[in-house]
């Protein structure tokens, strides 16, 4: 199948079930892999992922503009991810802890199967930005994660955020100068 | 301090955005400001380093798992307006009517002996034929809490047709699962 983004979501807007699979396949990835970057752990990035585009799903017929699907569907993820670090937050404040959510059949399933595995020569320098990115304030944080290391655009980050470009991009200057103090700190 | 123009277009510039009049004034600006050309340089260092956060990637197996649950809880659900439960396989196959009608009609007349005998029998083999005259297998085992295994060829189709068996089970959200996890797992089998 090699329709078109803009046909696809056409036809995923008028309840085409092989549409909707489509765009599964086509975003499934970029969804994980943002919902991960933010959360860090695999169980929590395998729900929001799934939420995603499950929300989507029920919000189809109230997606007007097709171009929006991808902001739309970031924002949902992003919003969801937002939630969860909130909640575990709530629950165990000041503790820094890799916590588990209640057992479930769901969490079950995902657990048989390992999280990413990065490959070692990479692992070092990639934790290090991790830990540096994991130092902004949480709107920064976002914008460096879906603009610098995701790769968005200013525009799709700033649907995503459900704020102007404009404060995408004071939210990265700032970002970008703290990261860059932190690692000169840590790498030099 | 960097000259504020070069702050406002840095962004548009590292993106490719900006165009040719202003991208040629940046340049030019940035041979003769040696401050801005230096946080050009240490911004686009930075943006690099950040692109080699590894990706995260769990593999195959867990795409395949990731895909079939979210259609479980999508389009393998039948649509809340109309209420029509006992027609479970009408909507998922209504997109797909031509490939799918064949092996779907085999597969609901088998649901139904299944639950006609379902004390009697613990498995029920299943074959039926793709419109490529590929053949399939497939198992029901069990009783009513069945568990149905198809085996076929890896295609676009498949998720639709996965869908509808999820739905002929009538087991729990439990019970989905497993059945899409051992599902995500079979090989197709050779003619
Ligand atoms: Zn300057």
């Amino acid at each position: 199948m090699n329709k078109d983004l803009e046909d696809l979501v056409k036809d995923f807007t008028k309840g085409d079930h092989a549409a909707f699979a489509e765009l599964v396949r086509r975003y499934k990835k970029k969804v994980y892999s943002v919902a991960y970057r933010i959360l860090k752990n695999h169980l929590d990035a395998d729900d929001v992922t799934q939420e995603a585009f499950v929300r989507i799903y029920e919000k189809r017929r109230e997606l007007r503009a097709v171009s929006y699907f991808s902001g739309f569907l970031l924002r949902i993820a992003t919003n969801y991810s937002i939630d969860l670090v909130r909640r575990r937050q709530k629950r165990f404040i000041s503790v820094e802890d890799e916590t588990e959510n209640l057992p479930s059949v769901q969490t079950e399933m995902a657990n048989k199967i390992a999280g990413p595995d990065r490959d070692i020569e990479n692992r070092e320098l990639g934790d290090i930005i991790d830990r540096a990115i994991d130092t902004l304030p949480p709107r920064q944080k976002l914008a460096i994660i879906l603009h610098d290391v995701e790769g968005y655009s200013m525009t799709e980050a700033a649907m995503a955020l459900d704020c102007p470009e404009a404060t995408i991009r004071s939210n990265l200057h700032i970002a970008r100068a703290k990261l860059r103090k932190w690692l000169v700190k840590r790498l030099k | 301090m960097i000259c504020r123009h070069t702050e406002t277009y840095f962004d548009d510039y590292i993106e490719g955005k900006l165009n040719p009049q202003d991208k040629t004034r940046l340049e030019e600006h940035l041979r003769d400001c040696s401050e801005c050309r230096e946080y050009v340089e240490q911004e686009k260092e930075l943006m690099q380093l950040l692109k080699t956060v590894p990706l995260a990637d769990p593999g195959e197996a867990y795409w395949q798992h990731l895909e079939n649950s979210i259609f479980a809880r999508t389009i393998s659900q039948p649509e809340v307006e109309t209420g029509k439960s006992e027609y479970i396989f009408t909507h998922p196959i209504k997109a797909m009517r031509r490939h799918i009608l064949p092996v779907a009609a085999v597969i609901i007349l088998l649901i139904i002996s299944l639950a006609l005998v379902e004390s009697h029998f613990s498995s029920w083999p299943l074959s039926a034929r793709w419109q490529n005259q590929k053949a399939y297998n497939a198992t029901l085992i069990g009783n009513y809490n069945t568990t149905v295994l198809i085996e076929q060829p890896r295609s676009e189709i498949e998720s639709d047709l996965l869908g509808s068996l999820i739905l002929s089970a009538p087991g729990s959200a439990i019970h989905n699962l497993a059945v899409l996890e051992q599902l995500s797992n079979l090989k197709p089998e050779a003619n």
